[in-house]
């Protein structure tokens, strides 16, 4: 050891403590705005639920722009650039295209909502297709894919807190701390102090990824360009060529990339919590924006990747690779105010997708899944009791997993998008194809999601090994959908005509 | 009862159809572009493009391109909606749906 490491690892030990205040005066901060609209909604569930349909362009641009800047694309992001390359570029690819569809489906979405009270993706499905036990099964996969999607966003908020106090807070208790005000504002204010949250969270976001990076290649290669000609020089000149690699530093097959972003369009706009907005917009136009400036937001993934990019020569061998960004930022010459504040956009980019996700599983859970059993509504005053209490359990399941998992971020994201993609085909015919009834929508999501669990399950029986399950589900569910909804009789002709011609 | 897929309700008019199917060929464009064949035909090449590896580039450039399609989808509805005063008979006023 050098004579300056002593005094390096104190300084280390300093940039983490200014780091770890600037992220507590964070939380707090996100606490407060977390809170106060919750003084100004309605108590009732469709105020708790969907912010009583009173969500501006402005608000629902950062609230689903907060899907795309979660822990997995803050720290998943920089840690597939860092160990898989050009891998990571899939996440962009399936965003491209992956919002458009709910430019379409969102405002009709709206505006059923608006005529039959809607505030849930079952609601709206089970409706059309006169089922019930959809709505169950429906509620029951959403609750199902949520919990991996949560855990993701608790261990980002535990790897930053941990990393940058180089251990003195465990990834467990940074995990709980930061998930802890998450449940406080969700419990408190429902979905309209998701939204006021996001808000802040995202715009935070969005200056933290540009200047980060920007600086990172800047400071450490000289610029992104000449980072990149090194990189090309170097033993990890792989990494640059697409698809990128797989975990074991193999090539990563076209099959498997392509099927990854395929699965992940179909199932984008599918994730209950974000389709659950459409109800809470103010406006098809106010939704219509939201989907057309979407982009922008995707844009900001670039110089999120390009981190990840900056620590392969510059840092090799951190382990796992998801901790890259905060390792990067203790090991520069920032100043501690700056790293704190790039902690607190990570950690802003964990619970602004936490929080929704948070708040839209239980509401998914009771209304959906609870009442569904029941087939009957039950009071408002119950539900939304009912509504916090599953906020709480989801909360402690999540943890449970956050804390004693070990797969990596990306690839527990990528895991669940082969569930929620299953839901495309019955939104899809619930829209456009008159002829879907119940029976086919019911047989096709069962088909769908088993086929897609059981590949999951034994990848090793997969025909074509490299291509990702949910296409198989995919492939069987539109089979059955179709095949047995044309085997069965039509749906109530007003009924459908209510959503194909809205 | 049908048994065809139904794209638009019944009352929309034939520019209204054309500006969406053609939107819907240019998401299926930018769909390809970021899949195989196209990527690895097109977008893989081992070459820096604006200081970025070729493949960043090309998908930056299917976001552009997807960017700028719902832009131009989303404006020429807007004007035909403000030009038949559809957002008045469905959705309230225009005033209100500001925010």
């Amino acid at each position: 050891m050098d004579a300056s490491a002593p005094a390096a690892v104190a300084s280390t030990a300093s940039v983490g403590m200014v780091a770890l205040w600037i992220c507590a005066a964070y939380l707090v901060a996100t606490l407060v705005m977390g809170i106060l609209p919750g003084l100004r909604v309605s108590k009732s569930v469709a105020g708790y639920v969907a912010a009583d349909r009173s969500m501006s362009f402005l608000v629902l641009y950062f609230v689903l722009g907060a899907s795309v800047f979660s822990s997995f694309a803050f720290l998943g992001g920089p840690g597939w650039a860092y160990s898989r390359g050009t891998a990571a570029l899939y996440i962009l690819g399936y965003g491209a295209v992956g919002m458009v569809p709910f430019y379409f489906f969102g405002p009709r979405a709206r505006r059923l909502g608006q005529r039959h009270g809607f505030v849930t993706q079952a609601e709206l499905l089970s409706y059309r297709f006169q089922s019930p036990a959809l709505s169950v099964l429906l509620a029951a996969l959403s609750v199902i894919v949520f919990v991996p999607y949560l855990t993701i966003q608790m261990k980002g908020a535990g790897y930053i807190l941990s990393t940058i106090t180089e251990g003195r807070i465990s990834p467990a208790l940074g995990a709980g701390v930061t998930y802890a005000v998450v449940m406080i504002y969700v419990l408190f204010s429902g979905v309209l102090g998701v939204g006021w949250t996001n808000t802040f969270q995202g715009l935070f976001m969005m200056i933290i990824a540009w200047f980060l990076g920007l600086y990172l290649p800047n400071h450490l290669y000289g610029g992104v360009g000449e980072m990149f000609r090194q990189l090309q020089a170097s033993d990890h000149a792989a990494k640059l060529v697409a698809p990128g690699l797989l975990p074991d530093g193999s090539p990563w097959a076209w099959a498997g990339f392509s099927s990854a972003v395929l699965v992940s369009a179909f199932g984008f706009s599918m994730w209950p919590h974000l389709f659950m907005k459409a109800y809470a917009a103010k406006s098809d136009r106010a939704l219509r924006r939201t989907v057309v400036m979407y982009p922008t937001f995707q844009i900001f993934l670039v110089p999120i990747l390009l981190i990840g990019f900056a620590g392969i020569l510059a840092f090799p061998g951190v382990e796992p690779a998801d901790t890259i960004l905060p390792f990067v930022l203790t090991r520069t010459d920032l100043s501690p105010v700056l790293v704190g504040l790039v902690c607190a956009g990570t950690l802003a980019a964990s619970m602004s997708s936490g929080d929704s996700i948070l708040h839209s599983a239980a509401s998914i859970g009771v209304r959906d899944g609870i009442a569904g059993i029941r087939r009957s509504p039950l009071p408002d005053g119950a539900e939304q009791l009912m509504i916090r209490v599953l906020v709480v359990v989801l909360s402690l399941v999540a943890y449970y997993y956050a804390v004693f998992s070990e797969a990596s971020i990306v690839g527990l994201l990528l895991a669940s998008y082969g569930g929620v993609a299953q839901i495309f085909p019955l939104m899809f015919a619930a829209f456009y194809w008159p002829r879907a009834n119940g029976q086919g929508a019911m047989a096709g999501l069962l088909a769908g999601v088993g086929v897609n669990t059981f590949f999951l399950r034994l990848p090793e029986l997969k025909p074509v090994a490299d291509l990702h399950e949910g296409i198989y589900g995919l492939v069987v569910n539109v089979v059955v959908l179709v095949l047995v909804s044309l085997a069965t009789p039509p749906q109530d002709e007003a009924r459908v005509r209510d959503f194909v011609s809205t | 009862m049908k048994l065809g897929i139904e794209f638009f309700p019944p009352d929309t008019p034939p520019e209204a159809r054309r500006r969406r199917k053609s939107f819907l060929v240019v998401w299926l464009l930018v769909g390809a572009m970021v899949v195989w064949p196209l990527f690895p035909w097109l977008g893989a090449r081992q070459t820096l493009v604006f200081g970025l590896p070729a493949s960043i580039a090309w998908v930056a450039l299917a976001l552009l391109i997807q960017f700028v399609a719902l832009l131009w989808l989303y404006l020429g509805e807007e004007d035909r909606a403000e030009t038949t005063g559809e957002h008045e008979l469905q959705h309230g006023s225009v005033a209100a749906e500001e925010g």
